[in-house]
């Protein structure tokens, strides 16, 4: 299968990626940052671009793991090994019971996205408030000065390197099984128009329902991770739109409509960013400069970059070939 | 809480729903004839803001006197924005143009920072501390301004839609873009003067606001959410809604924070539209612009 | 014979409007039906209320002996009930195949059967050329052929058609006349919902005409034609004659 072709190429570049950061703790960061970023765009964009159904609350799920793993090793002393299913445990069910209550009103469009940004509000104010969990000064990991397997705990930066690059690889894994499987193909029925999928067979209530309780689930264990690998979480940085908003940056300029779009969004960007901020020192610049991108990738390749590259090769391979569309059009008609 | 603290907490939400109920109909204003939603709409705020701010700080102009020449601004800026970016992102996917006026919004707001820096300004001025007192309730003078001029102009916005030509050329397009088209009106000037008077309508609220409230760049960004809380309570493209929704939200807002913490306070519009669109998608006033 | 589907007072209510009254009718297993009635008379309420689309509310819809009225759309397509759309609505995102995939879903869940059986549609339909093109490439026929395609793909015992001639050429709409006729041979009933009594008169052997939501009158496809009170819906007075 083709896919599965491209999602071991992905992989390949991920691990060769990973192989030349381990010269600099500097490149590490970078790939670490883009793998997490790339992770959690494929994990939205499983819901935007393949399920039709536009996210703007995805960072609750960041935020789920990222306070379960937080307040666990601070509160508790749990390890991560309880910490991480607990998180990804209750995002899955915050968004079972989202996705139940919004769909069950066929809340679409941007209704559902503004629904789940109501959620995501709800949960940001509260936690704010909320003495638990730290409120807006947000937790710190406690930290020894050994290295802890137990505790997801490293001085050097590659051991995060290897568990974030496994997350990513993972989740393309996965998307590209259930692309290639009925649910794939229902969820893209469901985007391209839902009432004549569900005239075939389409239950769309449990396909989208599941579709939301995976991408909650890949975003809380990317959360997970940046507890345990950044050692601090607060409202802003886990639960702000920002993040939420960055998920749909990397999504429409990398290109919705294939799975690993959005990793290259992350890819061209993340690093960018990176750049821009450590070379100008313009406050902000790096997001000025992809907010410019986004406006104008948005309005003038709708498809995104990697929709543009592909069409470009599919038609470049199209090409030779001297029957095309018009003759086939036309053997049928005199058929 | 007291009986007198409460009475307080309900003057200020009335006083805050005038003035979210003037930004909010902007908004739906525009989603009303457009079906596009501006997530950039409380950017366009935080400009009349500073527009305000710095016809006061540079010039000593008054905020009240301010208002002629910010609203006028930003109803070009209106104008402009359809022109350039709008116009375009009406013929891409709804996903995309979600992602245009957000892209909109995150570049306005970091110009913002890059050009008047993150520090929060306010106009001071000797009537910003007074107030009339009415037995346990103070009533700030620039509060009563903003919301006596939010009532005088959504007033005169409702005359308009509903007595003038172009009122009834406004509610045509938003009933039927096809059916308006095919009676000869011209349907891209019709967007444009919405996106003006949608946008405008900010040029009235900034420069008052910012004598109540400090401006940052993302002083914005929470007004937007408010706005599309506001007109979905109420019914999304429907001008009796947005009354409605804002007097909900501003009095929910005001007593929670009266009663709880200020977190709450600020979640307490968004649990309510969890409610609604969970109870009545369709808003509590479902009735649209067009009727 | 037992009737496949069976309406039993079917009624239709929006708000206080009432789109649909007291219809009842019956469809035998291997017979292509026709719903007939002039423009607004409620024809696609209740194709709508068949498909799931609607739920009536009112009366009892019987399909293989077993209620459906009221159950959604999905659960009406796995027990063999599936319907097209007049305005075609393809998967634009999608190839041919992909589209008919989608449908075949229904019957096979493993991906390598499901594709076998799009194939097997697709060159039933003489479609198998375009089995690699975007759907969004077809045109107005070729749609409409897609959207039997991905309907026969579910592997229905009752086949809902809306309008499906609606747009086509005299020789587009022969040949699609001649793929509808050949369905109750190969176990599939067919309702369709037509305007151009010719067509009727060529394609089905039992119709029902219905005016402002009420049953006007149901038996074979002649009588139904020519009961002067149809006659008299269609053209607004008595003494018109349907034909041509």
């Amino acid at each position: 299968m083709s896919g599965f072709r491209t999602v071991a190429i992905v992989a390949a570049l991920v691990v060769a990626a990973f192989l030349l950061a381990l010269s600099d703790r500097y490149y590490m960061d970078v790939f670490i940052l883009t793998c997490f970023y790339g992770a959690l765009a494929v994990s939205w964009n499983m819901m935007a671009g393949l399920t039709g159904l536009m996210s703007l609350g995805h960072a609750l799920f960041v935020g789920i793991g990222a306070y379960s793993v937080a307040w666990g090793a601070s509160v508790q002393g749990w390890p991560p090994l309880v910490t991480w299913p607990m998180g990804v445990v209750i995002a899955v069910a915050a968004a079972a019971v989202m996705g139940m209550l919004c769909f069950r009103y066929g809340l679409r469009g941007y209704f559902f996205a503004i629904a789940t940004l109501a959620f995501n509000e709800v949960a940001f104010f509260s936690v704010s408030a909320s003495v638990a969990l730290g409120r807006s000064d947000g937790l710190i990991l406690p930290t020894s000065s050994e290295d802890s397997v137990m505790m997801l705990q490293f001085f050097d930066k590659w051991p995060y390197g290897l568990i974030i690059g496994t997350v990513l690889i993972a989740t393309l894994a996965i998307g590209q099984y259930l692309l290639t499987s009925r649910t794939g193909y229902y969820w893209r029925a469901l985007r391209d128009n839902e009432e004549a999928a569900e005239a075939l067979g389409v239950n769309a209530r449990a396909y989208k329902l599941r579709c939301f309780m995976l991408s909650a689930g890949i975003s809380a264990v990317c959360g997970a991770f940046y507890a345990n690998y950044v050692a601090f979480v607060d409202p802003r940085s886990v639960l702000g739109i920002d993040l939420s908003i960055q998920m749909l940056v990397y999504s429409i300029i990398g290109g919705m409509a294939l799975l690993w779009g959005p990793l290259l969004g992350a890819v061209l960007l993340v690093p960018f960013s990176v750049l821009l901020r450590n070379i100008s020192a313009m406050q902000g610049s790096e997001i000025i400069a992809y907010a410019v991108l986004l406006v104008v990738l948005a309005l003038i390749l709708p498809q995104g970059i990697a929709g543009w590259l592909t069409a470009r090769w599919r038609r470049r391979k199209a090409a030779p070939r001297p029957e095309g569309f018009a003759s086939v059009a036309a053997a049928e008609k005199s058929a | 809480m007291t009986f007198g603290i409460f009475l307080q907490a309900v003057v200020s939400g009335l006083a805050n729903a005038s003035i979210y109920a003037l930004i909010a109909v902007g908004l739906t204003l525009v989603f009303g004839v457009m079906r596009i939603i501006n997530f950039a709409h409380g950017e366009f705020l935080m400009i009349a803001m500073y527009g305000g701010f710095f016809a006061w700080s540079l010039f000593g102009v008054d905020p009240v006197m301010a208002i002629l020449i910010v609203t006028p601004l930003l109803a070009l800026l209106g104008m402009a924005l359809y022109g350039g970016i709008v116009r375009l992102a009406l013929k891409v996917p709804e996903i995309n143009q979600m992602a245009v006026t957000l892209g909109l919004s995150l570049l306005l707001q970091h110009l913002a920072l890059v050009l008047f820096s993150g520090d929060n300004m306010l106009v001071t001025q000797p009537r910003s501390t007074a107030g009339i007192v009415l037995g346990p309730v103070v009533i700030q003078v620039t509060h009563l301004i903003a919301c006596g001029a939010s009532l005088l102009l959504l007033g005169l916005i409702y005359l308009i839609l509903r007595r003038t030509d172009f009122g009834l050329v406004m509610r045509a397009v938003a009933q039927s873009r096809d059916g308006a088209a095919l009676s000869g009106i011209d349907i891209a000037s019709v967007y444009k003067w919405a996106m003006a008077v949608g946008v405008g309508t900010l040029g009235v609220t900034g420069p008052l606001l910012v004598s109540i409230l400090y401006v940052n760049p993302h002083v914005g960004a929470l007004f937007t959410l408010k706005a599309f809380v506001i007109v979905i309570v109420g019914g999304l493209g429907s001008f009796g809604g947005v009354l409605v929704g804002a007097l909900i939200v501003g009095l929910a807002e005001s007593i929670a924070g009266a009663w709880f913490s200020a977190s709450i306070a600020a979640a307490v519009p968004f649990a309510i539209l969890i409610l609604v669109l969970l109870l009545r998608p369709e808003g509590l006033m479902n009735r649209s612009l067009a009727r | 014979m037992t009737a496949l589907l069976e309406l039993k007072n079917v009624g239709k209510a929006f708000g206080g409007l009432k789109a649909l009254s007291d219809v009842s009718f019956s469809v035998a297993p291997d017979e292509i039906f026709a719903i007939i009635g002039p423009n607004g008379a409620g024809k696609t309420t209740l194709f709508n209320c068949i498909a799931g689309a609607l739920a009536p509310t009112q009366g009892e819809i019987l399909f293989q002996g077993r209620r459906i009225d009221g159950r959604p759309p999905h659960e009406i397509c796995a027990q063999g009930l599936v319907r097209t759309f007049q305005i075609v609505k393809p998967f634009r995102g999608m190839t041919v195949l992909e589209n008919v995939k989608v449908a075949a879903f229904a019957r096979h869940p493993r991906p390598r059967d499901a594709e076998a059986a799009a194939h097997r549609v697709l060159a039933h339909l003489g479609m198998e050329a375009f089995a690699e093109t975007d759907a969004d490439e077809l045109n107005v026929a070729q749609m409409r052929r897609l959207e039997i395609a991905r309907a026969l793909a579910t592997e229905p015992k009752l086949l809902l058609l809306d309008e499906m001639l609606a747009g086509l050429t005299p020789a587009e709409s022969a040949a699609m006349c001649d793929l509808i006729r050949a369905l109750p041979r190969q176990g599939i009933a067919v309702i369709v919902v037509e305007h151009s009594i010719p067509v009727v008169r060529s394609l089905c052997e039992r119709a029902v005409a219905i005016t402002f939501g009420e049953v006007l009158a149901e038996g074979t496809t002649e009588e139904v034609i020519d009961d002067p009170r149809v006659q008299e819906a269609y053209l607004g007075r008595a003494d018109a004659k349907v034909d041509a």
